[in-house]
């Protein structure tokens, strides 16, 4: 991030490593990053350690040592769990659609109100406003406007003569209604990218107007390109955050069909979970969400580490491959 | 618009005098272009403001008009019928459930800020040796999912005899997180070193450096990231979900959950209601906090 800024310890003849100032330095610098590092160790290393330890066991939570099982949880996933594929299938359909449906319109959104136009900052605000709504009352709301018995949504569809499908009660359509719903906090992203908009320098496009290049190649040439870091940065969170969905799905999978929910786990109000969510028909059980019923519900906490730990090499590695694509179109070069 | 068969002169009108507004030809169609951008935004628009209009009118409508088909538009009379069964249902206590959001969130901004402007000074302003590779593990742990952690984390908080309160959604707060050290770091950096050194002539030692130096100059970026702190835990649902079971201890996220799972039929008045009340403070706070957000959200390119 800084270079310049970067370490350079200098050593002195014979004697000690580091000069008496850069052995301030590291003294002071760790003293003051201490509360950083005990984290690390308490919340980041001794727990990833720890759960990979437990993948290998058929550990519940209570006898400790658990017994070793060997490979046995991660053949299972893959060979006999009925669920287990329904929900990795889930989570890349969700990955696949809503990182890049959620790039291209909060570019093109973006792109929209960048227009020096009056009044451009109320639409601003007005499309940034969802961001703001939290997840659970963002799922209430859209389980509220998907309801197949007398929500608005089907109510227009209808008066259009279109067909009104049953939204967060159907297993074809739970998906796309939850689609609908993260791209309602598109303005998130937008904002993002308006900032990325703003730090193309003018005399670009100034140039590019008088060597005849006209507004859409200028947006080809010159936009997107420029704006392919912000775009990176967004499709690597994004990324991670897909695999990680987990909150609007476990929302409307365990609504009760009456409110237009999937109907999942509604047996009782207590912290038991009686049935798997992800309904209906296990068309939102999301990895999180199986994952979380494995937990929660059943408590195979060794199982589950199991299934985390896939999780983490599978987002760490598709990390890795899409900063090892930056080179090829994420461009660098001009700014800074 | 009478220039309009002169196109010539009007032309020479607008350079000459640029501040005014330009008559003729050109002037009508840019009037028509505007409009054309304004339709095509508030056409934008729509969708994104309907679920707010839905809701907002929804809350004062009878329920017998929340859940009917054809959907009631306007609603027949207005009322606060469902605020009131809201707060009327013996097993749920709004008044509780804030209190603890507010606690949660309240202790989580002073601590987090607290920690992590150390954390993030010590990154920022000190040249320490290994620390790019240090702030690279900082990065890293944004990359993670909380699910290679938690079964761990959940059962130290377990042995610790935690569970059930909020102290795994606080204690975390003190040990600071990536994303509100880097968003700090980040307006660190933008001070000159030069003021550092001039202190550091002067006697001050580090710690001096930070509260008197340091700390003044980056308070806008203090609350920028006492209010990312606070949005993150006011909307997170997650944590308490797991950490906390006891209803009196429930926050407004989960209590809204619950009261859905926890009804056999549903008081659709109530839930709306209750959705109302979980949106509402974070719409009202937006609208106060705006440009401090957005400055956060632009220097670090992550929306909280």
């Amino acid at each position: 991030m800084s270079a310049r800024l970067g370490s350079v310890p200098t050593r002195r003849a014979g004697s000690r490593r580091f000069s008496p100032a850069t052995r301030r330095n590291l003294r002071n610098g760790l003293l003051f990053i201490s509360p950083w590092i005990i984290g690390l160790l308490l919340f980041t290393a001794y727990p990833i350690i720890m759960t990979f330890y437990y993948s290998f066991t058929d550990y519940d939570g209570v006898r400790f040592p658990p017994h070793w099982l060997g490979l046995e949880n991660y053949v299972t996933l893959f060979t006999n769990d009925p669920q287990f594929w329904p929900a990795v299938a889930n989570t890349l359909w969700w990955a696949a659609l809503s990182v890049p449906l959620g790039i291209a319109f909060g570019v093109a959104l973006a792109l929209l109100l960048n227009l020096r136009v009056r009044g451009i900052g109320i639409y601003r605000t007005l499309i940034y406003m969802p961001t703001m709504v939290p997840a659970v009352g963002s799922s209430l709301l859209f389980l509220w406007l998907f309801n197949p018995g007398g929500g608005p949504i089907d109510g227009i569809l209808g008066a259009l003569g279109l067909g009104q499908p049953g939204w967060f009660t159907d297993p074809d359509w739970s998906k796309p209604g939850l689609l609908l719903l993260s791209l309602w906090g598109l303005g998130g992203g937008m904002i993002i990218y308006l900032a990325g908009l703003k730090d193309i320098p003018v005399e670009l496009y100034e140039a590019a107007s008088i060597d005849g290049a006209g507004k859409l190649r200028g947006l080809i040439h010159i936009t997107l390109p420029l704006l392919t870091p912000t775009i990176f940065f967004n499709l690597v969170l994004g990324t991670i955050g897909a695999f990680s969905f987990f909150s609007q799905a476990l929302v409307v999978s365990t609504a009760p069909t009456g409110l237009g929910g999937g109907g999942g786990d509604v047996a009782n109000g207590s912290f038991g979970l009686t049935a798997t969510p992800g309904g209906p028909l296990n068309s939102t059980l999301f990895y999180s969400v199986y994952l979380y019923f494995q937990i929660f519900g059943n408590f195979q906490f060794g199982y589950a580490s199991a299934m985390s730990w896939l999780l983490t090499i599978v987002v760490v590695a598709l990390s890795a491959a899409i900063f090892a694509s930056a080179r090829k179109w994420v461009y660098y070069g001009g700014l800074r | 618009m009478v220039a309009s068969d002169n196109p010539g002169a009007a032309r020479q009108a607008e350079i000459a005098v640029p501040a005014t507004r330009p008559r003729g030809r050109a002037a009508v169609r840019r009037r028509w272009q505007a409009i054309g951008w304004h339709a095509l935004l508030i056409g934008v628009s729509v969708p994104f403001v309907f679920p707010f209009f839905w809701l907002l009118t929804g809350t004062f409508k009878p329920s017998g008009d929340l859940l009917v088909v054809p959907p009631v538009w306007i609603p027949s009379h207005w009322t606060l019928s469902n605020v009131y069964s809201l707060f009327h249902y013996g097993d749920v206590n709004i008044p509780f459930y804030a209190e603890n959001t507010l606690y949660i969130c309240a202790f989580n901004v002073v601590a987090s800020v607290a920690s992590c402007s150390l954390i993030a000074y010590g990154f920022a302003r000190i040249n320490f040796p290994g620390r790019n590779i240090l702030f690279g593990i900082v990065i890293a742990t944004l990359i993670l999912p909380n699910w290679a952690t938690l079964v761990p984390t959940y059962m130290v908080f377990k042995w610790l005899g935690w569970l059930g309160s909020f102290k795994p959604l606080t204690f975390p707060a003190l040990f600071g997180d990536a994303f509100t050290i880097f968003l700090l770091r980040q307006f660190m950096l933008t001070i000159p070193h030069e003021l550092s050194e001039a202190a550091y002539i002067d006697g001050a030692s580090e710690f001096g450096i930070y509260r008197r130096i340091i700390l003044p100059l980056v308070k806008p970026a203090l609350g920028v990231a006492a209010l990312f702190v606070f949005i993150n835990n006011y909307n997170d649902f997650f944590g308490p979900l797991i950490y906390l079971s006891d209803s009196g201890k429930y926050t407004l996220a989960l209590g809204a959950f619950q009261f859905i799972k926890s009804r056999g039929v549903p008081d659709i008045g109530a839930i709306v209601a209750f959705t109302t009340l979980v949106t509402l403070p974070l719409i009202v706070l937006f609208f106060f906090t705006q440009r401090m957000l957005v400055q956060g959200i632009t220097l670090t390119g992550i929306k909280g």
